[in-house]
């Protein structure tokens, strides 16, 4: 219960098309989306493939209690491999496709293979169809969800690539309902390397849960006590860019590449200018919080733009013009570019032409070729041919390796390690490169109580908010509602039907980091691959809490190997036997 | 920007009988109220507000003023930077208090 009982497979390399079985072991061990689609694609796929080749697959997963009215439980999770890491990758996205989903009849969506022509694929209840995409491809995600819309009717959802996943630009993302993204690792670019332009997909069957009574009565009593609190309504009366200024004061809002945690600039990009051109409040399916901000300014219309996008397109490029940086966000949007990885690679070339080791025309603060950029990247034109590769590439090639902030070939986040010691380990430690939805121990450290110039207890604390949001994550519960375990384990056993303990999720979180750990390792990734940039390590901030302190390095490689020491892995990062066979991974 | 007396300054520093507001050693800082804290200001306050209060009052004296729960409040910022919960507030401080923030 809680699940339509069906996954979807759509082989596009013969057009073909057929339904399994939800394999119910794996859905008591995984529950749903990021734990079961992870432990669906790593039973398919070898980890040595290459991201953009036809072996790599897609899977689309909802989780239990997509399509009920359980708040915060409209996403959509999304594994792959990452083209641009190599590592596993899962990320997800808003809006309506994931209940979509569930209404059409599949707990989950698998995309094999590779089409010889660009297509899109129409999922209608039980009827699965795919059509040639030749007039859409070239065009942007807004046009090409319209399009499909037109054609096929309103109420169809669509999850489309734009012309950064068309060629293969390992920072494309996936584009639904005109503003949401699956946004981080490239998945666009693996939609591109299929010729899979969209997924159209409606659904017209019911969701059921075992006891509506009681489902309803849990479903009330958490909303009430838990969710419309003042500690997530932060989510509806501003939404992420609340973070700019938070950031701001506790002195890790990336700055000018990493150069400093403060941005003289802050107060045109904060919460309160950005309430100022917002239009409207927009939410998921089912969402209560509604974080999404509709605002128009410059010319463009966006929801948006969230925290990242301010900070990693904003404040780290040296740019305090609000309507750029909105105009920067509606053009990634429609290109399908992930707006901080591209914030960051463009904040990275313009240090390189200010240091004089490349010049890419473009200094901190420069409006014009900054908003020239995505277009030139999404159509690998120009510096966009280099930029498009990703911080990693350009500091191979023309050098400023101490200074190319990623992890893994992942661009960092909106949050300054060197303000928040833990934050480090978990961009160092999450499943697919630099990333803050693993482990978030910036609440605790830059905006709680907890010293952030300690790396003291800090294993322990990424450990614990990683299997949090692991299950978080595999139940779809929205990052936005701080629920605790044991509310979680409560609309876990509303959903399914059996009596769901915290222990038992909280295991199942272990269970699902180890799973994507296991992946990572037998793809090669050992614990040189879980560091730092050495800017992290070797320069300090100039301004803010946290000016002036160096993070050692030694401290970080203490704290990893208690990390490792702590999880069962041995001190090369690698699960040991006695671990996997605890946690029921084969 | 719009200027306030809080009401709960007058519950909590108490006033001589027929001594006026000003002669009050006191000092004035604005608040910014972040995020769904906005509600603790007053009715079509916005979430700016400027509240009075004795002179030695701390950021944690503020926000009981206020009459914000305190596990309400993640942290405060005084002038854009961050403060601990003691800090002394002075004359002209702008005072950011901030609710619990999760995901990002
Ligand atoms: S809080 Fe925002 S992202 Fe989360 S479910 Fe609601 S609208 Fe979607």
């Amino acid at each position: 219960m809680g699940y339509a009982g069906k996954v979807l497979f759509i082989d596009l390399t013969s057009g073909t098309h057929r339904t399994e079985e939800l394999n119910r072991t794996w859905a008591q061990l995984y529950f749903g989306g990021k734990g079961l689609g992870v432990k669906y694609f790593v039973s398919m796929t070898a980890p040595s493939i290459d991201a953009l080749s036809p072996e790599n697959r897609v899977v689309l997963m909802t989780g239990p209690l997509a399509g009920t009215i359980a708040p915060c439980s409209g996403r959509l999770s999304v594994t792959t491999k990452s083209p641009a890491s190599g590592t596993i990758l899962e990320c997800g996205v808003g809006g309506t496709v994931g209940p979509e989903i569930k209404f059409a009849g599949y707990d989950g969506i698998i995309i094999e293979g590779r089409a010889n022509d660009p297509v899109y694929a129409v999922v209608d209840d039980d009827k699965v169809s795919v059509h040639p995409a030749g007039d859409l491809w070239g065009r942007g995600c807004h046009d090409t969800e319209l399009m499909l819309k037109d054609r096929l009717g309103e109420e169809f959802r669509v999850i489309s690539i734009g012309q950064a996943g068309e060629n293969l630009v390992p920072m494309a993302c996936l584009t639904s309902e005109l503003y949401r993204q699956a946004g981080r690792g490239g998945v666009g670019a693996v939609f591109g390397s299929k010729r899979l332009k969209a997924l159209c997909i409606r659904g017209r069957k019911p969701v059921r849960v075992p006891d509506m009574t009681e489902f309803m009565k849990v479903v009330g009593e958490l909303m009430r006590e838990d969710c419309l609190t003042d500690t997530n309504l932060w989510a509806r009366t501003d939404g992420t860019p609340l973070l700019v200024e938070a950031s701001n004061s506790a002195g890790i809002l990336p700055t000018k590449n990493f150069q400093d945690g403060v941005f003289e600039g802050f107060k045109t990009i904060n919460s309160e200018s950005v309430r100022s051109v917002r239009q409207r409040k927009n939410a998921c399916f089912a969402c209560t919080l509604a974080c999404g901000n509709y605002v128009r300014s410059g010319g463009a219309v966006v929801e948006g733009p969230e925290y990242e996008t301010l900070a990693l397109a904003g404040s780290n490029c040296g740019i305090s013009d609000l309507d750029a940086v909105i105009r920067f966000n509606a053009a990634c949007d429609d290109l399908g570019l992930d707006t901080i990885s591209t914030g960051n690679v463009v904040a990275f070339a313009m240090e390189l032409t200010e240091r004089g080791i490349h010049d890419f025309g473009m200094r901190f603060g420069d409006i014009r070729p900054y908003l020239e950029v995505p277009g030139l990247i999404a159509r690998r034109e120009g510096i966009g041919s280099d930029l498009a590769q990703g911080v990693r590439y350009v500091a191979e090639k023309y050098g400023g390796r101490n200074f190319a902030m990623e992890v893994k070939g992942l661009e960092i986040p909106g949050y300054e390690p060197r303000g928040a010691w833990g934050m480090g380990l978990a961009y160092a430690t999450s499943d697919r490169g630099a990333c803050h939805m693993r482990a978030w121990p910036v609440a605790d450290e830059a905006y709680g109580t907890l010293d952030p110039f300690t790396t003291e207890g800090k294993a322990a604390l990424v450990i614990g908010g990683q299997h949090y949001n692991a299950i978080k994550f595999s139940l779809i519960v929205c990052d936005f509602w701080a629920i605790s375990m044991e509310n979680m384990a409560r609309l876990a056993s509303a959903a399914t039907g059996r009596h769901v303990t915290s222990e038992e999720l909280e295991r199942a979180g272990e269970r699902i980091y180890n799973t994507t750990r296991l992946f990572n390792v037998r793809a090669g990734f050992r614990r040189a691959a879980d560091t730092l940039p050495d800017r992290i390590f070797k320069e300090t901030l100039k301004t803010g809490r946290a000016a002036g302190r160096t993070y050692p390095k030694e401290e970080f490689e203490r704290m990893l190997s208690e990390y490792y020491a702590l999880r069962g892995w041995d001190e090369e990062g690698v699960p040991t036997p006695t671990k996997l066979e605890e946690l029921e991974i084969s | 920007m719009e200027y306030y007396q809080h009401e709960m300054f007058h519950r909590n520093a108490p006033m001589e009988h027929g001594q006026s507001v000003s002669e009050i050693p006191s000092c004035g800082v604005m608040v910014v109220l972040h995020g769904s804290l906005e509600r603790y200001a007053p009715p079509g306050q916005g979430r700016r507000m400027i509240v009075h209060l004795p002179r030695g009052r701390t950021m944690a004296d503020l926000i009981d003023i206020i009459g914000i729960p305190r596990q309400y409040v993640s942290f405060g910022a005084v002038n854009g930077v961050r403060r601990e919960m003691n800090q002394e507030l002075k004359d002209g401080d702008e005072v950011a208090l901030f609710t619990p923030l999760s995901g990002g």
